[in-house]
C-alpha cells in the first residue's frame, strides 16, 4: 500500500497525465492543469513530481520525435502504468470511504 | 514563423546543473514554452519568465550531483587550503586576528543595538498601544509632563472611542519607599510602582509562580519580579507573605519572570492602583486636585490619526484643568524608546541617532577587518604565482582556481567567525554590566541567525570573490614565464588602505571631540563651587512622622555646624546639582501680564546655602535670619528676569510664590542647575525656615573620611535606624553626563579597535612589502645606503596614502561633531587641533607599525639576501 499513497499535487498529475492519454507530457500536462484548476505549475515543480511518480513506477514514459515548435528537441511522453492505476484506485477509495463515514449534518452545519 | 534567438547562457546553465538523462525533454518544455510565451507577452519578458523556471528547477532530483563533486574538488581543495594557511602563519594570523577583532565587534554592537530597535515591541498588543503625554506652554517656556490627570482617563475612555482600554502606571518616585518583608527586614526599594490591574496582561508578563487573577482581586495584592523574590525571600516561597510598604500591609499573590532588557517596564515591584487610593475619598480628592500623575498607555482597536485623537485629548484636558493652557500628545508605545520629547521619564529613553551611529560603527569596523583580508590576500598574489601557473598548465581551468581560493577565504572566515562567537560569549558579560540590560544571546530568536548568516555570508563573499577572481584571471604564461612582480591588484590596494584609514580617522576625531566636550562639561564653571560639597538626604520609612524628624535633621544641622572641619553647611529640598522641579509655583509680580502663564524651577533654601556654593548676587541680597519677611520673599536668578520679563527695578517688587506674598529681594547670577544640554532656566529660590530634607555641606579638602565619619557618627545620634547615605555634588554632577561619558569611553574602544585592524594591515602589507624587496634592499645597503633611507623607502607610499585619507576624513568627521554638539547648549568650539591631532597621531601610529618589519628588513646583514 505504501507505493499507493500519494501527495495531493501527484495525485492531480497522475489524473492529469491519464486525462491526456497519449499525449502527456511536460508542457500539455501544465497547461490541462493551468485550465482545469487554474492554478499555476511550474515546470521544476511539474517534472520533479513526474520523474518521482516514474521512479515510484506508476508513471512511464518515451521519446517522442523532435519537433519544429521545440526547436527540434523531443518529447517525453508519460503513460500511466498498471500500478498507477491501482493508486488512483487506491486513492479514490480511500477517500469514498472516508466521505461515506461522514455525517451528514456534518456538512450542513 | 520568425524563431526568437535563444538565450544561451540560460541554456548552458540549465546544462550545467540538470542530470543528463533528464536535460533533453526539460530544455525542449522550456522552449516551447518559450516560443509561446515570446508571441504572447515580448521576449524581454520570455527570458525572465524563462530565467524564473530554470531557477525554480534547481532543487535536488534534478541537479546532477557531479557538479559539486569534480567541479569543485572539496576534498583536493581543503587539502591545499589548510597547507597554504598553516605555511603562511604570519599572515594567517594577521588575518585572523582582524577578523575575529572585527566580527566579534560587529555581533557585540548589533546585539546591542537590535535589543534597542526592538524595545516594546513583542507585547501581544504592542502596535496597537499608545501613550499619551501632557505639555503646559508658558511665555517662552514649554514643559512636557510624561503623565496625565486620573480624570482624563475617565473621561476619555467614555468620549474618545480610539482610546478602548487604558493601562496606567503610577511610579513611586519621589521618595526611596522602604519596604518590611515578613522577617522585619528592611529593603530600599526604588522600582515601585502601582499598576492599573489590566497591566499584566496586557504587557505579556510571564508568570512562575502565583496567579495573575489572584493578583487583580486582592485589593492589597502584589507581584514581583523573579529577581527581587530571591531578593526579599531567599529560596522560600513567597507567594502569601505579607511586605509593609508604606504602612499598609500587601501579600504577594504572583512572581513574575524578570521582564526582559527589550521592555521599557522594568519596575521589579508592582502594586495595585486600586490601593493607591485606600477608600472612596482619596479616589474622589485625586480625581478633583487633577495632579499630573499618572503615566497612562491606551490601547485603539483601530490604527488612529494621532492628530484627531491628541486634538480629542486636548479639547477633554482643557475641561479638566482650566488654570494651564495643557495640550496632549499621542505616541505609539513602539516609539517610545526613541521618543525625544520626554526630559523626565520613569522609562529610560535612548538617543536613535546613538544607537544609529554605533551600528554604522561596528559596521565599519567588520568592512575594515574584511578590506585587512582582501589586501592581504591580493598582495601575497605573488608567492602563489608559481603554483597557480603549473596549476594551470597541467589543465585547471578557471573555476578549479577560483572554487580553490574561495574554500581558503571560506575556511578563514568560518574560522574567524567560529572564533567571534566563542569571544562574544566571553564578553557579552561584560557588555550587559556595561549597559545595564540583560543582554545576551538569545539562540532561539530567528533574527540572531539570520544576522549570524549573513555576517559570515558577506565576509565570505567579500573576502574571497575579488582575490579569488583576481587570482584564476591570470594567464599561466604569464606566471610562468615572468616569475612573479605582477603588480595587479596594486591600485585597489591603495584604495582599501585609504578607505581604513579614513574610517579610522574619522573615529578617531569623534572621540576626541567627545572626551574634549565632556572634559569641558566636567570642569567647566557652573556658577557656585561644588568642590567638596557633599549631600546628604534624609530617607523616610513608614510610620515615620514628617514634621519631627525634619525638626531633628535641622538639630543635627547645627550640631554638623560644630564640628570645624565643615566649612559651612545649608538645608535645601533639592541637589543642586540637578534641581528638576518644575511647575509654575503659581508665580506672580507686580506688573505682570494677566494672561501670562509661567513655568520655573524652584529651590528652598535656608540662609547659609550661598556660603556653601559661594553664589554670587547680581542685585539685592540674600535671605537673612533677623529678616522675618524673608520667609515670604523670593530671589530670582538672571535668566528669569530676561526670560519672564520681570520689569526694572526688580529688586523690592511685590511679589507671590507658593501663596505666599512678599518681595522680589534679590537677583542671583546664572549658574546651571541641570545638565550642560540644556540653557538656563528660570530659577526662583525660596525660603524653607531652615527645614528640608536634604544637608549641604562644605567640607574642607583634608582628611575628608575622617570627617565623614563624624558625620556619620552625629546622623546615627539623632535617626538610629536610618541609612546614612551621602554624594558629592561632583558625582551627582557626573552622573548626569552619564551618557555621554559612556559613549566616550566605547568610542575611545571602538577608536582603538578599528586602529588596530587597519594597523595589522598595515603591517601585513609591509612585511610583504619587506619580503619581496629584500634583494633590493640588500643592494641598497651595499651601495652605501643606511637604515633611515631603506625606512623611508619601504613606508613612504603608504604614509602619503595615510595623509590622503586624512584629507578625506576631515570634512566626513566635521559633519558628524558639528551635529552632535549642537546637542548641548554649553558647547566647546571645533578647533583645528582636534582634527591636527588625530591627523599626527594616525600618522605617527602607522609609521610606527610599518617600521616594525621595515627596519627588520633594514638592519638585516645584506649577505644573506644577496646569498640566496
Amino acid at each position: 500500500m505504501e507505493q499507493f499513497r500519494l501527495g495531493e499535487f501527484e495525485e492531480l498529475v497522475l489524473l492529469t497525465v491519464g486525462i491526456l492519454h497519449g499525449n502527456a507530457y511536460g508542457v500539455s500536462i501544465k497547461d490541462e492543469i493551468e485550465k482545469r484548476l487554474g492554478r499555476q505549475v511550474s515546470v521544476g515543480a511539474l517534472q520533479i513530481t513526474l520523474r518521482r511518480l516514474e521512479k515510484k513506477g506508476l508513471l512511464s514514459s518515451t521519446h517522442g520525435e523532435g519537433s519544429p515548435s521545440r526547436r527540434g528537441r523531443p518529447k517525453l511522453f508519460f503513460t500511466i502504468t498498471y500500478t498507477g492505476k491501482r493508486a488512483i484506485e487506491y486513492t479514490w477509495q480511500t477517500r469514498n470511504a472516508l466521505w461515506d463515514a461522514l455525517p451528514q449534518f456534518v456538512l450542513n452545519l | 514563423m520568425d524563431n526568437a534567438p535563444l538565450p544561451e547562457f540560460l541554456l548552458r546553465l540549465l546544462k550545467w546543473f540538470c542530470k543528463p538523462e533528464y536535460h533533453k525533454d526539460i530544455e525542449g518544455d522550456l522552449l516551447e514554452l518559450f516560443d509561446r510565451r515570446v508571441e504572447k507577452v515580448g521576449q524581454k519578458k520570455a527570458k525572465w519568465l524563462l530565467f524564473r523556471d530554470i531557477l525554480l528547477l534547481f532543487r535536488p532530483g534534478i541537479i546532477q550531483l557531479s557538479i559539486f563533486k569534480y567541479r569543485f574538488m572539496i576534498k583536493e581543495n581543503l587539502k591545499i587550503a589548510s597547507r597554504q594557511i598553516l605555511k603562511n602563519k604570519v599572515f594567517t594570523t594577521i588575518n585572523l586576528v582582524g577578523l575575529v577583532v572585527g566580527m566579534t565587534t560587529i555581533l557585540l554592537i548589533l546585539t546591542w543595538a537590535q535589543n534597542e530597535w526592538s524595545f516594546d515591541t513583542y507585547y501581544p498588543n504592542s502596535e496597537k498601544i499608545y501613550r499619551v503625554i501632557c505639555h503646559w506652554e508658558g511665555k517662552g517656556e514649554h514643559l512636557t509632563i510624561p503623565a496625565i490627570p486620573i480624570r482624563l482617563r475617565d473621561m476619555a475612555s467614555e468620549k474618545i472611542p480610539e482610546a478602548e482600554e487604558f493601562f496606567i502606571m503610577k511610579p513611586e518616585t519621589f521618595e526611596r519607599p522602604l519596604i518590611k518583608t515578613h522577617t522585619g527586614e528592611l529593603f530600599e526599594e526604588e522600582e515601585l510602582a502601582y499598576i492599573s490591574d489590566n497591566w499584566l496582561t496586557e504587557f505579556g508578563y510571564k508568570v512562575v509562580k502565583g496567579s495573575v487573577a489572584s493578583f487583580r482581586d486582592n485589593k492589597f495584592g502584589l507581584a514581583l519580579t523573579e529577581e527581587r523574590a530571591r531578593k526579599f525571600f531567599g529560596d522560600a516561597d513567597p507567594i502569601g507573605n505579607t511586605m509593609k510598604i508604606f504602612s499598609t500591609d500587601y501579600t504577594v499573590e504572583v512572581v513574575l519572570k524578570d521582564p526582559p532588557p527589550n521592555s521599557s517596564f522594568q519596575q521589579k515591584v508592582l502594586l495595585p492602583l486600586q490601593s493607591y487610593w485606600p477608600n472612596r475619598l482619596t479616589y474622589e480628592e485625586e480625581v478633583r486636585s487633577s495632579n499630573y500623575k499618572f503615566i497612562a498607555f491606551f490601547r485603539s482597536p483601530i490604527s488612529i490619526d494621532q492628530e484627531k485623537v491628541e486634538a480629542k485629548f486636548t479639547s477633554l484636558m482643557s475641561q479638566i484643568d482650566q488654570n494651564k493652557p495643557t495640550s496632549c500628545s499621542v505616541f505609539a508605545l513602539t516609539d517610545m524608546r526613541f521618543y525625544e520629547g520626554i526630559t523626565y521619564d520613569v522609562f529610560l529613553h535612548q538617543d536613535r541617532a546613538m544607537v544609529n551611529i554605533f551600528a554604522l560603527i561596528g559596521l565599519i569596523i567588520l568592512l575594515v577587518a574584511i578590506l585587512n583580508y582582501i589586501n592581504l590576500s591580493t598582495a601575497t598574489i605573488n608567492k602563489r604565482i608559481q603554483e597557480i601557473g603549473i596549476r594551470k598548465v597541467v589543465g585547471a581551468n578557471f573555476s578549479n582556481i577560483f572554487s580553490q581560493i574561495l574554500t581558503e577565504s571560506a575556511i578563514m572566515s568560518i574560522t574567524g567567525f567560529l572564533l567571534a562567537i566563542v569571544a562574544v560569549y566571553f564578553f557579552m558579560p561584560y557588555l550587559a554590566q556595561y549597559t545595564g540590560q540583560n543582554l545576551q544571546l538569545n539562540v532561539k530568536s530567528g533574527y540572531l541567525w539570520i544576522l549570524l548568516a549573513s555576517i559570515l555570508g558577506i565576509a565570505i563573499l567579500m573576502a574571497s570573490l575579488y582575490p579569488a577572481f583576481l587570482h584564476a584571471r591570470l594567464k599561466p604564461i604569464q606566471l610562468i614565464h615572468k616569475k612573479g612582480e605582477i603588480s595587479k591588484g596594486g591600485t585597489l590596494r591603495k584604495i582599501l588602505v585609504v578607505t581604513q584609514f579614513t574610517a579610522a580617522i574619522v573615529v578617531l576625531i569623534g572621540a576626541v571631540t567627545i572626551y574634549q566636550q565632556l572634559r569641558f562639561i566636567l570642569t567647566k564653571d557652573v556658577g557656585y563651587d561644588r568642590a567638596q560639597v557633599v549631600s546628604l538626604p534624609l530617607t523616610f520609612t513608614p510610620g515615620d512622622n514628617y514634621g519631627e524628624n525634619l525638626d531633628h535633621f535641622k538639630l543635627l544641622k547645627s550640631e554638623l555646624e560644630q564640628i570645624p572641619e565643615i566649612e559651612s553647611i545649608a538645608i535645601t529640598d533639592r541637589n543642586m546639582a540637578n534641581i528638576n522641579n518644575r511647575n509654575s509655583g503659581s508665580l506672580d509680580w507686580e506688573g505682570k501680564p494677566e494672561d501670562q502663564s509661567v513655568i520655573v524651577s524652584q529651590l528652598r533654601a535656608d540662609e547659609d546655602l550661598i556660603t556653601v556654593f559661594d553664589l554670587k548676587l547680581k542685585k539685592g541680597r540674600w535671605f537673612s535670619l533677623e529678616n522675618t519677611h524673608d520667609r515670604n520673599n523670593i530671589i530670582v536668578n538672571e535668566s528669569a528676569v530676561k526670560i519672564l520679563g520681570i520689569p526694572e527695578p526688580v529688586v523690592g517688587r511685590w511679589s507671590s510664590f507658593q501663596g505666599r506674598e512678599g518681595q522680589i529681594i534679590g537677583v542671583v547670577k546664572d549658574f546651571i542647575f541641570a545638565d550642560f544640554r540644556q540653557s538656563i532656566e528660570p530659577l526662583v529660590i525660596w525660603h524653607n525656615g531652615g527645614r528640608g530634607p536634604i544637608i549641604l555641606a562644605k567640607l574642607q579638602p583634608d582628611n575628608i573620611n575622617q570627617t565623614l565619619a563624624q558625620v556619620e557618627e552625629k546622623f546615627k545620634q539623632f535617626f538610629q535606624d536610618k541609612p546614612f547615605e551621602y554624594t558629592f555634588l561632583d558625582q551627582t554632577f557626573q552622573q548626569l553626563h552619564q551618557e555621554e561619558l559612556k559613549a566616550g569611553v566605547l568610542l575611545r574602544i571602538f577608536t582603538g579597535i578599528i586602529i588596530f585592524i587597519s594597523c595589522l594591515g598595515l603591517l601585513g602589507l609591509t612585511l610583504f612589502e619587506a619580503q619581496k624587496r629584500r634583494k633590493e634592499i640588500a643592494i641598497r645597503k651595499v651601495l652605501g645606503a643606511n637604515v633611515l633611507n631603506i625606512l623611508e623607502q619601504l613606508s613612504k607610499h603608504y604614509l602619503v596614502l595615510v595623509g590622503m585619507a586624512f584629507l578625506f576624513a576631515v570634512p566626513i568627521a566635521m559633519y558628524f561633531i558639528q551635529r552632535w554638539l549642537d546637542n548641548f547648549a554649553f558647547h566647546i568650539e571645533v578647533s583645528i587641533w582636534i582634527f591636527i591631532l588625530p591627523g599626527v597621531l594616525a600618522c605617527l601610529i602607522a609609521i610606527a607599525t610599518m617600521s616594525i618589519h621595515s627596519l627588520k628588513a633594514a638592519i638585516v646583514n645584506p649577505i644573506h639576501a644577496l646569498r640566496q
